[in-house]
């Protein structure tokens, strides 16, 4: 069939995508993540911690304070969502393959690197979003309502922002671990190698605190009334953290064996400047 | 006429199993369907003409481009439509939500006229009442119905339909024909299937396969006048016949090479087939 019959087979076909396949797949993956049953874990205990609290004040209900707020929304995001993400990511990612999805959909024109790909800016438009916003929420509360219990300021921008890229890392490190560890029992091994590594990393660093800043949480000082936490650039953890996130994003983006060359460049390029902003922090 | 699926001198192998060994055939529009036991290497051949699986040595070309090379694969899966063996969906997805999901990956849009076309698929499968159900609540049938909507998103020009009808009841399985028949008008369908029948109302051509390789190619009657004075009726079983079955109307069927004098009958493709691939202990009453 000569490429002029190509052609006329093309005519009849609806019109393609104005927008890269990749950006409208990346927000319908977005709503998958964010529809997850994962997240149910944050209701529920919301539901529960806000029940046990009613009961002890003895069901007077009260709204709470700017302050409660701030404290409760930082606390969620910082020390529950780069987990809940990661999990949620991974279990998209990987439904098309426990479920069989794959073997129509990797006939489809949208190739496994831009479906990863998709995913990865899935995780930025869900999660990513909703943590900004909820960031972007807390940062126009005004320092002024806020008096934060240990007698700290509230998190800069910067701090907030490491803050939302923890979450936005748990989920392209769960779409990572998803594209490579394709077996069943690959989600509870990458959470406990990035917990069981962050806290290597954070008891080595007792001793040398560039470790600690190499831990992939964050160190702002809210959290840790340490003098360590002062010590270092909070600008480049968090550059540190966003070029953390850009290699899982290459790591997934790796997995395709085709054009693998020219990605493998740019995650030198990108591990490069992660060492870099890692190693300076301090 | 214009050959859109030429394969040469295809093999693969999975680990000691030889799935395919030397095959060799050209297609051209209209509908073809691929005949052959379980295991004579269909499923393999119809993953490779969906661009899916490469060949291990050999060549082929589909809709005048090579699949091994990225850019043209994404040409063709651009013009191609294809139904797994055992299609998979995705939990949580409603009918209307996994086809607009694929029709995404065709990168078909905008969005309004995304809507409009898997309406029309949906509908071109008969399952609009149920759109807004979970596929996983369907059952078997309806859900390969769901994948084959999905398989003609686009209107492809090229159909890979690997055992399409497996699991459809009969009126489906006659609106189904009605579909691929009209699908074939212009363009290129290939289905494997089990039913004879299917390959017989709706393919101008037939490829048999036999433990990984072709052993006929042609039409629907070229097939059955294989068996041409090789048919017979009696009243009893004839155990010089290779294969034989009685039929509803308390006759047996004989195939194989007739005594002097046997009531010799039409043969159908069925009796092509038979007596190509034959295994008489797997079909005799």
């Amino acid at each position: 069939m000569s490429a002029e019959t190509l052609e006329t087979t093309a005519v009849a076909a609806p019109t393609r995508m104005a927008l890269p396949a990749i950006v409208v797949l990346g927000l319908r993956e977005a709503r998958r993540i964010l529809r997850s049953p994962v997240y149910v874990v944050i209701v529920a205990f919301l539901l529960a911690t806000g029940g046990l609290g009613s009961v002890i004040d003895g069901f007077a209900f009260e709204l709470p304070s700017a302050s409660a707020t701030y404290g409760f929304v930082i606390f969620m995001l910082s020390l529950y969502a780069g987990v809940l993400t990661y999990a949620a990511a991974h279990l998209v990612t990987s439904s098309s393959r426990r479920t069989g999805a794959d073997r129509q959909l990797e006939a489809s024109p949208t190739t496994e690197r831009s479906r990863v790909g998709a995913m990865c800016l899935g995780v930025v438009f869900g999660p990513g979003l909703v943590a900004a916003l909820a960031l972007a929420g807390l940062a126009l509360l005004g320092n002024d309502l806020i008096s934060f219990d240990l007698g700290k300021a509230p998190l800069s921008g910067v701090e907030l922002a490491q803050v939302g890229l923890t979450v936005v890392g748990g989920g392209v490190f769960g779409v990572m671990v998803a594209t490579w560890l394709r077996f069943p029992g690959s989600l509870p091994l990458g959470l406990v190698v990035l917990i069981m590594g962050s806290v290597y990393v954070s008891k080595v660093g007792e001793s040398v605190d560039l470790f600690r800043w190499l831990a992939p949480w964050v160190t702002a000082r809210v959290w840790f009334d340490e003098v360590w936490t002062l010590a270092g650039s909070q600008s480049l953890h968090a550059l540190y953290l966003l070029g953390l996130c850009a290699l899982a994003v290459c790591g997934a983006l790796l997995h395709q064996r085709e054009g693998r060359m020219r990605w493998a460049v740019v995650s030198a390029v990108v591990l490069t400047l992660t060492v870099v902003a890692g190693g300076t922090q301090l | 006429m214009t050959e859109t699926v030429v394969v040469t001198d295809v093999t693969k192998r999975f680990a000691r199993t030889q799935a395919l060994d030397g095959v060799s055939f050209a297609l051209s529009s209209g509908v073809t369907g691929f005949l052959g036991p379980n295991g004579a290497g269909k499923t393999t051949l119809l993953r490779m003409l969906a661009t899916v699986l490469a060949p291990d040595q050999g060549s082929l070309r589909v809709l005048g481009r090579d699949p091994s090379s990225a850019a043209d694969r994404t040409a063709i899966r651009r013009h191609l439509g294809y139904l797994p063996q055992e299609p998979g969906f995705q939990r949580g997805f409603s009918v209307f939500d996994f086809i607009d999901y694929v029709a995404i990956l065709k990168e078909l849009a905008p969005a309004r006229s995304r809507h409009d076309e898997v309406r029309r698929v949906i509908d071109q499968v008969d399952l609009t009442t149920v759109s807004g159900k979970r596929v996983r609540a369907l059952s078997g049938g309806m859900r390969r119905r769901v994948a084959l909507a999905a398989a003609l998103l686009g209107d492809p020009g090229f159909l890979v339909l690997d055992e399409p009808t497996a699991g459809l009841d009969p009126e489906q399985r006659l609106r189904f024909r009605e579909l691929v028949s009209r699908a074939g008008e212009g363009r290129t369908v290939v289905l494997s299937t089990h039913q004879t029948e299917d390959v017989a109302a709706l393919c101008h051509d037939v490829v048999v396969l036999h433990e990984g390789r072709v052993r006929f190619q042609g039409s629907p009657q070229q097939l059955a006048a294989l068996a041409h004075d090789r048919v017979w009726s009696s009243d009893t079983r004839d155990h010089g016949a290779r294969v034989a079955w009685r039929g509803g109307d308390g006759m047996y069927r004989n195939l194989g090479d007739p005594p002097s004098g046997a009531s010799l009958v039409a043969p159908t493709l069925e009796d092509g087939y038979l007596l190509l691939v034959g295994h008489g202990e797997q079909v005799a009453a």
